[in-house]
């Protein structure tokens, strides 16, 4: 895979669910930055799994860890039945995944256009790996 | 085990041995004997050796055939009756022989009294008087069903007979040479005893530092690790009484998890095991829940002068509380970093945004250091209660403080805001008012601003409504696109808390209605999986 095609995001669909309004709107401007359809935002973890049970299509998806007192791992569950690869954005860090998530890209806040654009590179190489 | 020996105290009868009066009555003393496997009949029968039981009071139980020759008494003016007052002796031989008997009571264990001179009444029948005599006594715990020790027997001999032996020998030297021989080895023996009781304090001393120790110990005899003593701090941290039962018997939970089999390697292995904050589960009172706890502790082999095993040393401490210290530190250090990177997060965005909103520096910088300003105030109302919440009233002083307070109409009760909810209003008030110096009704001098809020039922949560209405300003136009500060409300007020935010733009003067859920978040705890991200 070349580095270039990685870091061609254009017109990806990317779920997003952040709880908080102002780091949402800037995931969201990011994502635009790179050319992503953002889906969403989910505030909630029931809209992010409502959005991935709807089946609509979802390349990718980018999830807060911590969503008002819950986690994003249910959310996460849905969207690996469907096949959709998952990244985590944390204030934590990797080390507040659990061990099934432990392998799963995780950025951590506050994160950089380069970081994101990174991490979903990483995910759709995956998927087409 | 008292009701049998009341039982037994009243019964008595035989002039020959005690048993045969007394056992009628004593069946627990009986069951007791055939649970040790002894014919006590028979054995109480044959013995030419004197022996005699004491219960826990030191009252007289039982005593031999053999017993009572030596002692010159009947079962019957002895049965039940406390030892000291039978034989009444008040000096050193007296505190001596009880020593022995509580040591005996106390841990469970044979104690000997090498020599002992204790005199004994003569019966009246022989003269009466006062006789001088010295013995030996080896004292013997029987234990009851339950492990406790239930009585004390006794095996004495009195080997001021010896000496009675020897004055009948008529060889005047002979005799002049064993009397030699005898005070050699009375000497010998009191030195023995001298010595004994040197021991005695010196153990007695230790025993109390033990037992005063601030952490906690215990001695484990055997392969089976029998308690053989305990310290206070020990029987504190397990809250029941341990002595005379093995670790497997006394504390069951403990056995299951593991604890017997580290001893049993440590046993085997010779080899010390030191435990560092390891985690155990403990039921501290009879019938409580098991309670976690952590513990510091080491087992160590007790070997003998011929190489032997034949224990473990328990020591340690309860560290549960340091633990928990270092575990709720360690918390706290990943809130406040967790809450440092969202606040950065937070502080990125709104610079970000305000950058795309800015098409100078100039206009950039006052905005940005507005943003800012209006979300750490919040913080600092926030922190002075906690997190818990904040006043509304306090947070639209904050915001509206430069402007005359006759242009500002305020109406509404008193509000607490929930962190999150006081956050979103705070940046939404931020938007509007920069809004309305602007562009709005505070843009010129005549203007007004009228904020009414009233608090109504909800589905889960009360709902607070507040109301934004500017008149006096100039004639107002729909703005062309939808700019940071509309987005930021819509997506505070409607889309993170879940409420509603309207906002007509009537060319009279903006019109705003917040309407939001006031949801009491569970990360006002501090915890970080209650705490959003």
């Amino acid at each position: 895979m070349e580095p270039d095609r990685l870091s061609d995001l254009t017109g990806l669909r990317v779920l997003l669910l952040e709880d908080e309004a102002l780091v949402a709107m800037l995931a969201e401007s990011m994502l635009e930055d790179l050319g992503c359809q953002v889906i969403g935002p989910a505030m909630r973890n029931a809209q992010a799994i409502a959005l991935a049970e709807s089946g609509q299509p979802i390349d990718a998806a980018l999830l807060d860890v911590n969503v008002h007192s819950e986690t994003a791992f249910p959310a996460a569950e849905a969207l690996r039945r469907r096949g959709v690869p998952v990244a985590f954005a944390t204030g934590y860090g990797q080390a507040g995944l659990p061990p099934e998530w432990a392998d799963a890209p995780t950025l951590q806040k506050p994160y950089a256009l380069d970081q994101l654009r990174e991490v979903l590179g990483t995910l759709m190489g995956r998927t087409r790996a | 085990m008292a009701e049998a020996l009341s039982q037994c105290k009243g019964a008595s009868g035989s002039q020959s041995t005690a048993l045969g009066g007394a056992a009628p009555a004593c069946h627990r003393l009986r069951s007791e004997a055939r649970r040790l496997q002894i014919d006590f009949e028979a054995l109480a029968g044959a013995s030419p050796n004197a022996y005699m039981l004491v219960d826990r009071q030191l009252n007289y139980a039982w005593a031999n055939a053999a017993y009572l020759r030596t002692v010159g008494r009947e079962w019957s003016e002895i049965a039940g009756r406390y030892i000291f007052d039978a034989f009444p002796e008040s000096g050193e031989p007296r505190r001596l022989l009880q020593t022995s008997f509580e040591t005996v009571l106390r841990e469970g264990r044979a104690d000997t009294i090498a020599l002992i001179p204790y005199a004994i009444e003569r019966p009246a029948a022989l003269g009466g008087g006062l006789e001088h005599r010295w013995w030996t006594a080896v004292h013997t715990p029987l234990r009851a069903a339950d492990g406790s020790v239930a009585f004390v027997l006794q095996q004495t001999s009195d080997v001021t007979e010896l000496q009675h032996l020897r004055a009948a020998a008529d060889a005047a030297e002979r005799r002049a040479d064993e009397a030699v021989a005898e005070r050699d080895l009375f000497a010998r023996a009191r030195e023995l005893q001298r010595a004994n009781l040197g021991l005695l304090a010196e153990s007695q001393r230790l025993r109390r530092l033990f037992d005063q120790a601030p952490g906690f110990i215990c001695v484990l005899r055997e392969p089976t690790h029998i308690f053989e003593f305990a310290n206070a701090a020990y029987l504190r941290l397990v809250g029941r009484d341990v002595i005379g039962k093995s670790v497997a018997e006394a504390l069951p939970e403990v056995a299951e998890q593991g604890f017997v089999q580290l001893l049993d390697n440590v046993h085997a292995s010779r080899q010390p095991f030191v435990g560092r904050e390891t985690p155990i589960m403990l039921q501290r009172e009879p019938g409580a829940e098991l309670e976690a706890c952590f513990l510091d502790f080491i087992y160590q082999p007790i070997v003998e002068a011929d190489g032997r095993v034949s224990g473990v040393f328990v020591e340690g401490y309860d560290v549960t509380e340091r633990v928990r210290a270092q575990k709720h530190e360690r918390l706290l250090l990943d809130e406040l970093n967790h809450r440092v990177k969202n606040t950065l997060s937070s502080v990125q965005a709104i610079a970000v945004q305000t950058i795309r909103s800015s098409t100078t520096l100039a206009e950039f910088g006052p905005a940005f250091e507005a943003r800012l300003l209006a979300l750490s105030q919040t913080h600092n109302l926030l922190t002075a209660r906690q997190w818990r919440g904040a006043s509304l009233s306090d947070i639209l002083d904050q915001e509206l403080r430069p402007f005359a307070a006759a242009r500002i109409e305020r109406d509404g009760p008193p509000v607490n805001l929930p962190a999150r909810a006081a956050l979103a209003v705070a940046m939404a008030v931020h938007e509007l008012a920069t809004n309305a110096v602007k562009y709005g009704a505070l843009s010129n001098p005549d203007g007004r601003l009228t904020l009414r809020w009233a608090l109504q039922p909800g589905d889960t949560f009360p709902l607070l409504r507040l109301s934004w209405i500017e008149s006096g300003g100039p004639p107002v136009q729909p703005p062309g696109r939808r700019g940071f500060g509309t987005r930021l409300i819509q997506r505070t007020i409607g889309g993170e808390l879940g409420g509603a935010a309207e906002l007509d733009y009537r060319p009279a003067g903006l019109a705003a209605v917040l309407t939001l859920p006031l949801e009491e978040a569970q990360d006002a705890t501090w915890s970080p999986t209650a705490s959003a991200t």
